[in-house]
């Protein structure tokens, strides 16, 4: 499959973006999805497919499928609801490529959408649930394991524990995303920060500090995807979609097992590089779907960039910044960007595939995005290319 | 990411905890040990999985620190575990000891007071 595209996305669409309380979710889906279309020079009622991700700690109704009443949409050929938790917004977009590759449907909107911030609900208090991982029904609130910051603080820590890295490491990752940020007009924390400045944030889960967290705003990202053939018909480059992959490794907790690390990443890298005919060699630039510091840095080893133990001193060294060997999360990412799950790596890999990132703008020929869900458990990959051919 | 299912299954580990007990899930099928989270044996496929009590002795896989208090009763700062029992499954648990000298595979043990169960470093590692 190699050299010919699966499919392409041609619309990018975002509602407002905001750290105060505003809209429903479900009214900025829609905002999203109208801007996405009106993106790809499309009229809504040509678009015969509509894929939905809510955030998986908000029930269903946030974003029911009766989203498709609110966009007037009829006749839909394909309508689903996508459950990967984090990687749902990467599984939206291979899912829409798979059904437009076989003739399902033609054009395929993929929305995700998410309000955390409420009125009397922060940004932490939002994600401060009890994310279930030992399997003991209760447990995690029983003992006060709340939030998903001690779930990666267990990655850094056992991290720490392996491979003997300090804390300036995880800074190092800040520093280069609040690098990139500033160079991004949707970037949400755009001030310079130094490495006094990081180790000097609060602590929230120890050795998690608060400038190692995502940080999390209440908006929409839609994706048009559609055929690859006559994808470079419309008003936007193209973004040809190569590769896809998931991998979902159960993570189980026994024994020698490092669930930490060992996570299904590196398969979903495998199978997408595969179908692309590439490796991570070839990558111009990845957006990698890191919601703390930590998870970045493991995402660098199972993706292939560096040898597992080996990713702290590849950021150390500079290598994923602005003028870096690998650019990295090149709109800000989900620290200093915005957090908005999946929609957050995945935009930013569309906007640097189009060549539109302006000021961050960097070498494009292959683009990598990750979504990565629940405490890492969940993962799913695609490679893009401006070239309808990678042959 | 709704929480775990309540099921008898995990009733096991709880009844333990009453007695001052660490339990273990265990197919009564074919004596495999589970995980916490499985509630069908991978191995065998029976769903009858069995409580027997834990050896109490485990290695620190890592420590982290619970820097904000979200609840009243449990005022923060402090530490939770990421521990490997002797028997293999993992488990997370308040951890007495200190975090910066935890630096992995050290021997720890359960304790139960009050009620509760943490871990702490043998008293040989103190």
């Amino acid at each position: 499959m190699a050299g010919r595209p699966i499919a392409a996305i041609t619309g990018l669409g975002f509602s407002a973006l905001s750290r105060k309380p505003g809209p429903s979710a479900r009214r900025l889906a829609c905002d999203a999805v109208r801007d996405a279309a009106a993106d790809a020079g499309l009229a809504l009622s040509s678009v015969d497919g509509l894929l939905l991700n809510r955030s998986p700690i908000e029930p269903f109704e946030t974003l029911p499928l009766n989203v498709q009443r609110d966009l007037g949409m009829r006749d839909l050929r394909l309508l689903a609801s996508i459950e990967g938790e984090g990687s749902s917004a990467i599984q939206m977009i291979q899912y829409a490529a798979l059904a437009v590759r076989s003739g399902m449907a033609q054009r395929v909107a993929c929305v995700f959408a998410d309000a955390p911030i409420a009125p009397n609900v922060n940004a932490g208090q939002a994600f401060a649930i009890a994310i279930p991982m030992t399997g003991i029904q209760g447990w995690e609130r029983e003992i006060g394991f709340l939030g998903a910051a001690p779930a990666f603080a267990l990655v850094a820590a056992r991290y720490m524990t392996l491979y003997g890295a300090r804390p300036e490491v995880f800074g190092a990752w800040a520093i280069a995303e609040r690098e990139w940020a500033m160079r991004n007009p949707r970037a949400f924390l755009k001030t310079p920060l130094s490495i006094e400045d990081y180790l000097a944030s609060r602590p929230i889960a120890r050795p998690l500090r608060m400038l190692d967290c995502a940080y999390p705003v209440n908006g929409a990202v839609a994706f048009i995807v559609g055929s690859a053939e006559g994808a470079d018909q419309g008003p936007r480059p193209p973004v040809y979609i190569h590769g896809m992959g998931q991998g979902h490794a159960g993570c189980p907790a026994f024994g020698d097992l490092e669930p930490e690390f060992d996570n299904g990443a590196a398969t979903a890298g495998r199978i997408a590089y595969k179908m692309a005919g590439v490796g991570p060699g070839d990558i111009s630039s990845a957006q990698f779907y890191a919601p703390f510091t930590c998870a970045g840095i493991v995402a660098l080893e199972n993706y292939g960039f560096c040898k597992r133990g080996e990713g702290a001193a590849f950021v150390a060294a500079g290598n994923i910044g602005p003028g870096g060997k690998l650019p990295v999360n090149t709109g800000g990412g989900m620290l200093s960007g915005f957090y908005l799950q999946g929609a957050t790596s995945l935009s930013e890999a569309v906007i640097q595939t189009r060549g539109e990132g302006g000021e961050r703008q960097v070498a494009n020929d292959v683009v990598l995005a990750t979504g990565l869900g629940g405490r890492q458990e969940h993962h799913g990959a695609l490679i893009f290319s401006p070239h309808a051919s990678l042959a | 990411m709704s929480e775990s299912i309540a099921t008898e299954d995990v009733d096991g580990f709880r009844a333990g905890l009453a007695r001052g007990e660490l339990m273990l899930a265990s197919c009564t099928a074919c004596d495999t040990v589970l995980d916490y989270s499985q509630r069908v044996c991978a191995a065998c496929g029976s769903p009858e999985i069995g409580w027997r009590k834990a050896s109490g002795k485990a290695k620190l896989r890592c420590v982290i620190e619970m820097s904000v208090s979200y609840t009243l009763e449990l005022p923060a700062p402090f530490l939770v575990a990421s521990v490997e029992l002797e028997e293999g499954p993992h488990l997370l648990a308040p951890y007495k000891g200190a975090m910066e000298s935890a630096d992995g595979g050290q021997p720890i043990v359960a304790h139960f007071e009050a009620g509760g169960l943490h871990f702490r470093p043998l008293p040989s590692e103190l």
